[in-house]
């Protein structure tokens, strides 16, 4: 081997094990299991501006599209860090690991908000799935469930499926066969926060699938909405985002 | 003499409310079982490709499912399950949304797009069968 080419190798590899979220398409959890990297993306404020970790509010729910221009995801920096390494499993089975929050009190989190139950998700009309905060009552939690009256919970409100943020949206209660897909964030040292992919069995195929008239009138069809998010998603709350938000 | 005759004005007053809500969930069994016949049509006509049986037993759904598009659901849903109103009202601008889109795929000779949406519709009405019919079986 010529020593250029050696050092060609040396340097992809080099660049590959400092921001693995460059591979595009290339597996990214610890054992690379269901992780779908997408274009790397700054989520910003309504202005177009960075969004920085400290400026967001806790327990209040965020919203911004990706990996596709129609496809809502729900952005929470939660009031306590979470757990790390949480062990999660999807509906045919297979383990992955979730690694946890970011930020400085490691307590910012991302899901899709397609449920996958029957696929309800944010949308700009009406939102049935949202997160609960702390204290909050919801009729997912049954007095038999630990998180009863206790709030800190992503609740569908459609068949009361209830997830928790705090580990990677596993399945508390409720229908739902597996955890809402996470979306994998990094946080810079400039406090920026981005989106590089996905983790977890996501539902986009289907969602495409079942709400193309949906998507026809709140993005303009179904190609559109299709579209991957390319280098900024605008982030706002979900009373921005939706006109009404319904929780049960 | 004055507080007897609105007593039996307010009487008359909710007696006929009640019986409004009476005929409402009747209508609402009515449009049920019309939904039903529209939706077993679409099946069979979808079953021999007949686009005009189909389209036709869309319209048929339509038109049953506008009462519940329109009116209040807390008036036609059991008292346990009222609140859950939204959630049933979503459901049936679902089912209208699907089957607009349905006429459009037809049009088109789009069969796959139209089945996809015959199926969406079927999803949305078990999606609040499930729910709220389920429950209301649990309490009997």
């Amino acid at each position: 081997m010529q020593r250029r080419d050696f050092l060609k190798v040396v340097g992809g590899v080099g660049v590959v094990a400092i921001a693995p979220s460059m591979i595009e398409g290339r597996l990214y959890a610890d054992d690379g299991t269901l992780y779908t990297s997408y274009k790397k993306v700054q989520l910003t404020d309504a202005e177009g501006k960075p969004l920085l970790a400290s400026a967001l509010s806790k327990e209040i729910n965020y919203v911004f599209n990706y990996p596709h221009a129609g496809t809502s995801c729900m952005l929470i920096a939660l009031p306590h860090a979470t757990q790390k390494s949480v062990r999660l499993k999807s509906e045919d089975g297979v383990e992955y690991i979730w690694k946890g929050g970011v930020g400085k009190e490691r307590n910012i989190v991302a899901f899709s908000s397609i449920c996958p139950h029957q696929l309800t998700h944010i949308n700009k009309s009406d939102t049935f799935i949202s997160y609960l905060k702390t204290g909050g009552k919801t009729m997912g939690c049954t007095k038999t469930m630990p998180c009863h009256d206790k709030g800190n919970v992503i609740v569908c409100g459609s068949h009361l499926s209830v997830y928790d943020p705090q580990k990677g949206a596993k399945v508390l209660g409720g229908p739902a066969p597996q955890p809402l897909a996470s979306i994998v964030l990094e946080h810079h040292d400039d406090d920026t926060l981005w989106a590089v992919g996905v983790l977890g069995p996501d539902k986009f195929h289907e969602f495409f699938r079942a709400f193309k008239p949906e998507l026809k009138e709140q993005y303009g069809g179904k190609r559109k909405a299709k579209k991957l998010v390319k280098d900024k998603a605008q982030t706002v709350t979900l009373a921005e985002f939706t006109k009404d938000i319904i929780r049960y | 003499m004055k507080l007897l005759l609105s007593m039996i004005l307010f009487f008359i007053a909710s007696s006929s409310l009640v019986a409004a809500d009476k005929l409402k969930q009747s209508e609402l069994a009515s449009d049920m079982r019309t939904m039903l016949k529209a939706v077993n049509q679409i099946q069979t006509a979808g079953f021999y490709y007949n686009k005009e049986g189909m389209k036709d037993g869309v319209n048929k759904l339509k038109n049953a499912i506008g009462s519940l598009t329109t009116t209040d659901a807390r008036s036609y849903l059991p008292e346990n399950e009222a609140y859950a109103d939204k959630f049933a009202q979503k459901r049936a601008k679902m089912i209208t949304m699907y089957a607009d889109d349905m006429i459009v795929s037809l049009n088109n000779e789009n069969i796959d797009d139209a089945i996809e949406d015959y199926s969406q519709i079927i999803r949305q009405c078990t999606s609040c069968h499930s729910r709220i019919r389920t429950n209301a079986w649990k309490l009997k």
